[in-house]
């Protein structure tokens, strides 16, 4: 496998693997970010990253895959019971419970990449187990009320 | 100089650091990590948002403490572990900083 070269090599492999809702944009502190769909496991999870170029001129990225609002969640149990691991760690990203890792690009390959977006998108779905159960009969009475 | 005696350097260097290798996806990887400290010094919200905005390392719990760690391929020259090894104790600093003054 060939390592990428820089921030747009990895970004075009990036695209290559989204299933939809592909989108890219700078930030407004500079930083370009690509956000899109990903298939894992027959569900569709958000993937996002976030190209950060270091002061020294090194290039590094945080990878995500974007979870349930935090309200659906309570913090406590997660951070408690959220499956441990040697990559990915819990975020919150815009009120979004997130589970990411920051990594360089120089010596980085797509298997690399494409290893740390499978173990993430597990994560993710193993954090999305420990969210609020939804209270039906509190949405029915809403509802009726 | 042979991985042992990389990392054996690597620690010398950066007493802070604890160094372990891993397998992911058929690849070997790196983990480079520092202790913060205990869980109950810091607030769990902030270390959550802290992890979003980090540019190197994250901040994760392991055994009660909470650890700056960051991952690489652990086909990287060593001055590049270097560079980030040093990178990762002060980012754990620099939390521990902001952390006493929000205090």
């Amino acid at each position: 496998m060939t390592p990428f070269e820089g921030w747009s090599d990895l970004s075009v492999f990036l695209k290559s693997i989204s299933t939809r809702h592909q989108d890219s944009w700078v930030s407004p502190t500079g930083h370009a970010s690509i956000r899109f769909a990903y298939s894992f496991r027959g569900a569709e999870l958000g993937v996002f990253f976030v190209h950060n170029k270091q002061e020294d001129g090194n290039d590094w990225f945080y990878i995500g895959v974007r979870g349930l609002p935090v309200g659906s969640f309570d913090l406590s149990n997660v951070v408690a019971n959220a499956p441990r691991g040697a990559v990915g760690a819990l975020a919150l990203a815009a009120d979004f419970l997130c589970v990411g890792q920051t990594l360089p690009i120089s010596g980085l390959d797509s298997t690399h990449v494409m290893s740390v977006i499978d173990r993430l998108c597990e994560l993710a779905q193993e954090i999305e187990k420990l969210a609020r159960p939804v209270d039906v009969r509190a949405l029915l009475q809403h509802f009726v009320d | 100089m042979n991985v042992r005696e990389h990392e054996e350097q690597l620690v010398a260097r950066h007493p802070a650091i604890r160094v372990r290798t891993f397998e992911l996806g058929g690849s070997s990887w790196l983990e480079l990590s520092t202790t913060i400290g205990p869980v109950e010094q810091f607030d769990r919200y902030t270390v959550l948002c802290h992890n979003f905005d980090l540019q190197i390392g994250q901040i994760v719990e392991i055994d009660g403490a909470y650890h700056m760690r960051q991952v690489l391929p652990s086909a990287h020259p060593p001055q590049v572990v270097d560079s980030v090894a040093g990178k990762v104790v002060e980012a754990a600093s620099a939390f521990r900083n902001f952390f006493e003054v929000k205090r």
